[in-house]
């Protein structure tokens, strides 16, 4: 036993370190096997190792409780000191360390939406018609994970915690291993459970007969006083009854619950699986980690934030986001949109980047269908974000809005902003871009300002474009 | 749009077959008599059309003159040339993004770099998962699975290794006989993917990649039209 060995002072300081203290890495988030392949570099959509962060004279030491000090001029640039461990003491006699500021500055900005991790939506429907009813993940009736069997049967459609698989999410092979590694050995066991069951349904029809006749309660009837036979004929009546089996087989095995969902016409144009009632996990399936992910504690954004001049407001402030991927074709549904470092759609229903037409997208200066080479960045956009869902995949889907005009003039006023740029028109159209001749120029040699060519060759000095030239339209 | 196809492929046998001087004079261009008469006018001319139709001779907007419903027809003219310029080259620039952006993706500066964006273009990591295992099935039996064995080769028809396939040993050696038996029995091409494969997946190189202020019929270039 560890407890009676004798721990030596050395060890007694190993224990405690830093070092003993980082936990084994947890899998990568799990991508569908043949999307979603591309740089192994990228960040991934959660973080599988632990982030650990040091303090600044530490830091200027390099030291970060590690097996040995780690180089300053690599570690000691940003801001905030976040590191990944992924080898304490490679083979090769280092530390395999990476940054970690991917994935510790985007909680970070996460934190600062102070937006609540809500449930999946159970209602079917336009998200428009029907507004969403924001359920907290931390409610006490659904954030429970110890309970007897009987909860367990009776919270099926609230808790997000189980034991067996999503079938719907296992594809035939891996459904086939696993009936024949992991449920066919447990026949006997499920035998035992139906002989309960059985048993208890015995039990509740004598005592209805009972009632009915005016007689006393029948004593209640044990498993073990099922016969075989009685056995036989619970499971023929099962095997004509698929839903109730399925039921029996679900509670044995604790599978995730599984609805078909309710794909009418309106909801497959907008896209959404939701399921009528039931559990909101039922159509994606159940979530890998807590439905929060550790996140944030928030159960609700109901606060007013107070103005210094014009007091509570009722909207809270806007987030600037980058338009990573503007629409093409005039479809809103395509746009991605970057919110606090988490890729995300844009704002649905009524809103500026969802209406089609040459009209509206002139008007909000063509900010969600064209890249902006004039702005450093790209477009940015301001949205007004409203939840966070964490997915069956582990990854955090962010539903913003189209941000408030009056919210955005206060906060930028706040920010320090002038009238000028608080009472902005929309964008103007983007400054055409350089041609490729200028960017040459900047690239190249440099531009020769006074006779107004570039210094370095070009296809006009090859004389290759003549052929344009001689095109273009002869002066009369 | 026939018409601008056709102007283009007029536009580019001119410019092969060019290969006279320009005239020292310039001629007029009002004359559609002189047209007629020069190869290398009748090119210029082409160009004309397309840029300038109110200076086509004998066109009936002509006998009008320069009034204020054909100019603002023109400047409507000119903003959707603008317009199409400016869609052109944003999809330009969004081929050189080939990352798909999905929900719930995290990113951090260095993912929009062109560094991460290059490694997106040519995804050569092998499935996470064994195919075959998830799916359940004999690559054996399918044999007879044309777009399967296209799946599982190079485009020159040699059988891909377990690297690229992501087929644990078992599977792989399977899918390699049912290539083999597919190839020998004359199901399946030899030395390149199977016909039906290359007709309906081959990707068209569209000529977005020209910067469209150089292309002499900038506005008329749209995506759909093949070189």
């Amino acid at each position: 036993m560890a407890a009676a060995r004798s721990v030596t002072p050395g060890g007694a300081l190993l224990r405690n370190s830093r070092m003993f203290a980082i936990p084994a890495p947890i899998p990568p988030p799990p991508e569908s096997a043949v999307g979603s392949r591309g740089s192994r570099t990228r960040t991934l959509a959660y973080p599988t190792h632990q982030i650990i962060t040091t303090g600044n004279v530490a830091r200027k030491r390099g030291d970060w409780g590690l097996k040995r000090p780690l180089p300053s001029r690599a570690t000691t640039k940003a801001t905030y000191a976040m590191l990944r461990v992924n080898e304490i003491d490679s083979i090769e006699g280092i530390t395999d360390y990476s940054s970690a500021t991917d994935h510790g500055i985007t909680l970070k900005k996460f934190q600062q939406l102070h937006i609540p991790i809500t449930v999946p939506e159970t209602k079917s429907g336009f998200s428009r018609d029907s507004p969403k009813t924001l359920r907290s993940v931390f409610e006490e009736d659904t954030d429970v994970t110890a309970m007897g069997p009987e909860d367990r049967i009776k919270l099926v459609d609230k808790r997000w915690k189980f034991n067996g698989p999503w079938l719907a999410g296992m594809g035939h092979g891996e459904l086939n291993q696993w009936l024949e590694r992991t449920v066919r050995p447990k026949r006997a066991q499920f035998h035992q459970f139906l002989k309960k069951k059985l048993a208890a349904e015995i039990t509740n029809e004598m005592r209805q007969k009972a009632i009915d006749a005016g007689e006393p309660e029948p004593p209640a009837l044990k498993a073990s006083g099922t016969t075989e036979e009685q056995l036989l004929q619970y499971l023929r009546v099962l095997r004509n009854n698929r839903a109730r089996l399925f039921d029996m087989v679900g509670q044995f095995l604790d599978l995730a619950p599984l609805k078909a969902p309710n794909l009418d016409a309106a909801a497959e144009f907008s896209g959404q699986i939701a399921v009528e009632g039931g559990s909101p996990y039922s159509a994606r399936g159940p979530p890998i980690t807590h439905p929060s992910a550790g996140l944030s504690y928030l159960r609700s954004s109901s606060f007013l934030e107070n103005h210094p001049f014009y007091g509570p407001q009722e909207k809270h402030a806007p987030v600037e986001a980058r338009v990573v991927k503007p629409r093409r074709g005039g479809d809103p549904r395509d746009l991605r949109v970057g919110v606090a470092g988490f890729i995300t759609s844009g704002p649905a229903g009524e809103s500026k980047s969802n209406r089609k037409g040459g009209a509206h997208t002139r008007q909000s200066g063509y900010i969600y269908d064209r890249i902006n080479l004039a702005k450093k960045g790209g477009n940015k956009v301001f949205v007004q974000p409203i939840e966070a869902v964490v997915s069956s995949m582990g990854r955090v889907e962010i539903r913003v809005d189209e941000a408030d005009a009056e919210a955005f003039l206060v906060a930028q006023e706040l920010l320090g902003a002038d009238e000028t740029t608080t009472f902005r028109k929309p964008a103007a159209e983007p400054k055409p871009a350089t041609r490729t001749l200028d960017l040459r120029g900047r690239y190249g040699g440099g531009y020769d300002k006074v006779a107004g060519a570039p210094k370095l060759s070009t296809a006009r000095q090859y004389g290759l474009d003549t052929t344009f030239k001689r095109l273009r339209p002869q002066q009369s | 749009m026939a018409s601008r196809t056709w102007f283009s492929s007029a536009l580019r046998q001119c410019q092969a077959t060019l290969s006279r001087p320009q005239p020292k004079a310039p001629f007029s261009t009002t004359s559609r008599a002189s047209s007629l008469k020069d190869h290398t006018s009748a090119v210029s001319k082409l160009s004309d059309l397309a840029r300038t139709p109110s200076r086509t001779p004998g066109d009936v907007r002509n006998l009008l003159g320069n009034s204020t419903a054909f100019s603002a027809s023109r400047q409507k003219r000119e903003a959707t040339e603008k317009d199409l310029a400016a869609t052109s080259q944003t999809d330009a620039y969004l081929r050189m993004m080939p990352r798909r952006w999905r929900k719930g993706d995290v990113y951090a500066p260095k993912d929009l770099s062109h560094v991460e964006a290059k490694r997106f273009r040519h995804i050569q990591a092998p499935p996470a998962v064994d195919v075959v295992d998830m799916m359940g099935f004999n690559p054996i039996d399918n044999y007879r699975n044309f777009a399967m064995i296209s799946e599982h080769i190079t485009p020159h028809g040699r059988i891909e290794h377990s690297k690229a396939t992501g087929l644990r040993p078992v599977n792989q050696r399977k899918m390699a006989k049912a290539i083999r038996r597919a190839i020998g029995m004359g199901l399946h091409p030899s030395v390149h993917l199977h016909p039906e494969i290359l007709l309906n997946h081959t990707p068209h190189i569209t000529h977005g990649t020209l910067p469209t202020t150089q292309l002499p019929f900038a506005a008329k270039a749209t995506r759909f039209s093949r070189t």
